[in-house]
């Protein structure tokens, strides 16, 4: 036996590697299973999040529109102006705001009428 | 001497691997994950972009349906097919959060076709939403580019060659090119004609006329010895029309204060006063079918 064999036989012998190498090497994957589960936690966050923002989009949509909600709020706003220029003149038409939103989400839609019939 | 594999720092080398690895892997799903959520960011943006441009091109189109002062007001910057009239700061107020910055304009597609356009941004995403508005009355039909607003019935008469009015004839007439419609001595007509160019209309002394004549550029008179008194009916003439006279070119133009210049000058007076310039516009026109698209 050579000068190294026998420092290694010295050394605590896990399974072939030496302490060090079994501590480091369990702190690694420790940090890697970490960020696998944090980086898909996240994934599933957002992936979660685009769907609840998309089926609310749809559903808010659908009030405007004319159907009726209750998971929803909706808020009218009337004396709004809509207001233009035409060279030098500004011109207004009056209506009201309908709003449909959803308070836990960041879905907010808004129309605005005309109080003139069309 | 034996020869022994080293597999000192392998650890080190499997772990950088696999580290690697799974950060490709992470950021992969975790790039999907947040495009997934930032289209759906976007979808909702560009259906509120939308109901905006929606909301702004139903408002105007109301406006312009219902004649109002604002609808006259855009209507009156658009003569002709192809025209085209740009609204400058168009705003909600009191403001609204979310519903994005505004674009609109108004073009003449046709005679009787107006299109309303409205192009609408929130937070960069973009939907342009644009209405046709028409003419309904399916009894008409547009006369002609020089004469916005102006329809005839469907129930016109149509003169292709010659036609005659004489004291029986009362119906409205649409004179085609190089036709030739006659007021004989005994006529006593009070409906329209709608002249288009190279007809030509004679027009015998003891005619009587209450009606209106909207003559296209080109088109001719023959005025045969001298207009009878009771010649009073109105012809319109578009500004910058020119038409024959007996064979001479006049040009008629707008002068000041709603008077007509007619040149050269030596028009039969009693035929000159009757002449008008057409001044009516698309907002003289029931716009009352409109197409979303």
């Amino acid at each position: 036996m050579n000068k190294h064999n026998i420092r290694a036989i010295k050394t605590n012998n896990i399974g072939g590697y030496t302490l060090t190498e079994a501590l480091v090497g369990g702190v690694l994957i420790a940090i890697c299973a970490l960020i696998l589960v944090s980086g898909f936690l996240t994934a599933y966050s957002f992936l979660a999040k685009s769907t609840l923002l998309k089926d609310k989009g749809m559903l808010a949509s659908s009030v405007i529109e004319g159907a009726t909600n209750t998971e929803l709020e909706t808020n009218s706003i009337s004396d709004v102006n809509l207001y233009f220029t035409i060279g030098e003149a500004q011109y207004a038409s009056a209506g009201s705001f309908f709003i449909v939103y959803d308070p836990g989400l960041n879905v907010r839609f808004t129309e605005f009428i005309s109080n003139l019939h069309e | 001497m034996i020869r022994r594999r080293n597999d000192r720092g392998s650890v080190l080398v499997w772990g950088i691997v696999i580290f690697s690895v799974l950060t490709v892997i992470i950021s992969v799903v975790l790039t999907m994950a947040y495009s997934a959520y930032h289209r759906s960011v976007d979808h909702n943006n560009k259906q509120q972009a939308y109901f905006t441009a929606r909301s702004v091109v139903s408002t105007l189109a109301s406006e312009i349906k219902n004649g109002t002062v604002t609808g006259a007001a855009m209507l009156n910057q658009l003569s002709q097919t192809g025209d085209k009239v740009e609204l400058q700061n168009v705003y909600f107020s009191p403001e609204e959060e979310n519903t994005g910055t505004v674009t609109a304009y108004l073009e003449i597609m046709d005679t009787d076709k107006l299109k309303i356009f409205a192009t609408v941004t929130v937070s960069g995403q973009s939907k342009t939403v644009s209405v046709v508005l028409s003419n309904n009355d399916p009894n008409s039909f547009p006369f002609s580019l020089y004469f916005p607003g102006l329809y005839i019935s469907y129930s016109v008469t149509t003169v292709s060659g010659e036609y005659q009015i004489n004291n029986d004839i009362s119906n409205d007439i649409y004179a085609l090119d190089s036709s030739s419609v006659i007021f004989l001595n005994d006529a006593d007509y009070d409906g329209n004609i709608y002249a288009i160019a190279h007809s030509v209309i004679s027009i015998s002394n003891g005619s009587k006329f209450s009606g209106i004549i909207y003559a296209e550029p080109n088109a001719s008179f023959v005025i045969l010895k001298k207009l009878h008194n009771y010649f009073l009916g109105t012809v319109y003439v578009p500004d910058g029309g020119v038409i024959k006279v007996n064979d001479i070119d006049y040009t008629i133009t707008k002068g000041p204060n709603n008077t007509v210049n007619i040149s050269p000058s030596e028009m039969d007076p009693n035929f000159a006063c009757r002449i008008k310039i057409y001044s009516q516009s698309h907002s003289s026109v029931s716009w009352g079918y409109a197409k979303y698209e």
